[in-house]
């Protein structure tokens, strides 16, 4: 008899790294380990593999928005089918060839407005089915995190109301601010769509946002706000959405924002 | 992880039937993750997994009446079938590909203007990829992973990155669950081997210089 510890096998690392072995194999392998540091340092080297792939494939879920159009789509291809009644969810039993007929008329209708939605959507903006809405609060705290700066310091009045018609199809303009309040410049931070407009502002040194889109746009999600520092206030006028987030009781800035003929 | 195909309630009535959209979106949300990496797997990044996914999603939903639930494989094994034959559309179209993402004369000309005076590039001129002596682990991973065959990659992450049991990778992949294993034992092995070896050869390259 020897008490040289048994080498160990490749089938004996296969199992013990993908966790296949009973307690007290897994203990006894462990033990032969201290007599193989070259066994050592390839179980060290594959924590790092695998350590390194969570890092190359980080898990994925999928877009909100990708599910929020998907259920749209769904949804109202449930009420072509039932006449606009609201429809189980449950998988439906289809006996006769009619109603799997029906199935697959119903499953067409989902991907074809599914489609329709995602091809709108694509003519304002490239893969925007890709495009995950969130709360104008976080975006406001990630721009305030950011050094409250605006991408384009526009004081143009034309180039201002150019840049809403172009992202919102509605030309905006500020009409005049009280003393305290200043308009800092535009931001496309996101928020509601890719094609947000954020106008960040200072009222009494105070910074606010103002997100704009069009009122198609709106999230439920926008206007949440776990953060009892600031406020968040919304309005829907003239096919748009404008949200003001703001450290103030009351909004600020939004009254401001005002469509280009309405001022002339 | 696992996704629970047997608990539709026609199959517990036994009963065929196509699939309810409704049902099918939700069981595409909750089988997302092994979508991704069976794609990924398959064209070997994550890059262009998303597109993929919800492009076979579309085709399983335009084609959701060939699905019966009495089939022996379930709804998301069937999805991860088009996901995978998706994939290996995309890889056809990507080799068949004569164009180049950045022009070859720009990268060039990059590097005769190079400022910093140092004659190496850390991006290949011919492939632009990165040099090897601007790779980390995981770019050494990554190109470890790439030699690896395309459903032994998709075994590996479902099983490192998703940690499924063997039977569920069996049902995804459509292949014997010992086949699934051998896949992830082998790879691993093969993983470690190339960057073994990766390294013996940099530690001869870095006493030579």
């Amino acid at each position: 008899m020897t008490d040289e510890p048994k080498p160990t096998t490749e089938a004996e690392v296969d199992a013990y790294l993908d966790g296949l072995m009973q307690p007290e194999e897994k203990e006894a392998f462990e033990a032969r380990l201290r007599a193989h540091p070259e066994v050592r340092r390839e179980l060290q080297l594959q924590a790092e593999v695998d350590t390194s792939l969570k890092r190359l494939f980080p898990l994925a879920q999928v877009p909100e928005s990708q599910l929020i159009e998907l259920k749209k789509s769904i949804t109202l291809a449930m009420q072509t089918e039932t006449g606009s009644q609201s429809s189980s969810l449950e998988v439906l039993p289809r006996h006769s060839l009619s109603r799997r007929v029906q199935a697959a008329l119903v499953g067409l209708a989902a991907v074809l407005a599914w489609i329709l939605v995602v091809w709108q959507e694509g003519n304002n903006s490239t893969n925007s089915i890709f495009f995950e809405a969130k709360p104008v609060a976080s975006v406001y705290q990630e721009v305030l995190d950011s050094g409250f700066e605006p991408y384009y310091e526009c004081h143009e009045e034309d180039r201002f109301a150019a840049t809403f018609l172009r992202r919102q199809g509605q030309a905006l303009r500020l009409t005049e601010l009280p003393a305290g309040s200043r308009m800092l410049g535009l931001s496309y931070p996101g928020g509601l769509s890719r094609d947000t407009t954020a106008m960040l502002c200072r009222v009494d040194e105070q910074p606010i946002m103002v997100f704009v889109d069009r009122l198609e746009s709106d999230s439920p999600l926008a206007k949440e706000n776990d953060s009892s520092a600031i406020n968040v206030f919304r309005e829907a006028r003239d096919g748009l959405v404008l949200y003001e987030v703001t450290p103030f009781d009351e909004p600020r800035m939004i009254e401001h924002l005002v469509p280009l003929q309405e001022s002339e | 992880m696992a996704d629970k195909r047997d608990d539709t309630p026609a199959k517990r009535q036994g009963t065929s039937c196509a699939i309810d959209p409704e049902l099918a979106a939700a069981h595409y949300e909750r089988a997302y993750p092994s979508l991704i990496l069976i794609a990924s797997g398959i064209i070997g990044d994550r890059t262009h997994a998303h597109d993929i996914v919800q492009e076979a999603f579309v085709v399983a939903l335009k084609n959701s009446s060939r699905f019966t639930e009495g089939a022996k494989a379930g709804y998301v094994a069937w999805l991860s079938e088009i996901v995978r034959r998706c994939s290996l559309n995309y890889v056809r179209k990507v080799r068949g590909r004569k164009t180049t993402a950045t022009d070859p004369e720009l990268l060039a000309q990059t590097k005769e203007g190079d400022a910093s005076g140092h004659a190496s590039s850390p991006i290949s001129f011919t492939t632009g990829e990165l040099a090897d002596f601007q790779l980390d682990f995981d770019d050494e991973t990554m190109r470890a992973l790439g030699e690896v065959s395309a459903d032994a990659r998709c075994c590996l992450l479902l099983r490192v990155l998703l940690d499924l049991s063997y039977a569920e990778i069996s049902e995804l992949m459509q292949i014997p669950a010992g086949t699934a294993m051998s896949h992830v034992h082998r790879s691993k092995r093969q993983i470690r081997k190339t960057l073994e070896q990766r390294e013996a050869e940099n530690r001869v390259s870095d006493r030579s210089s």
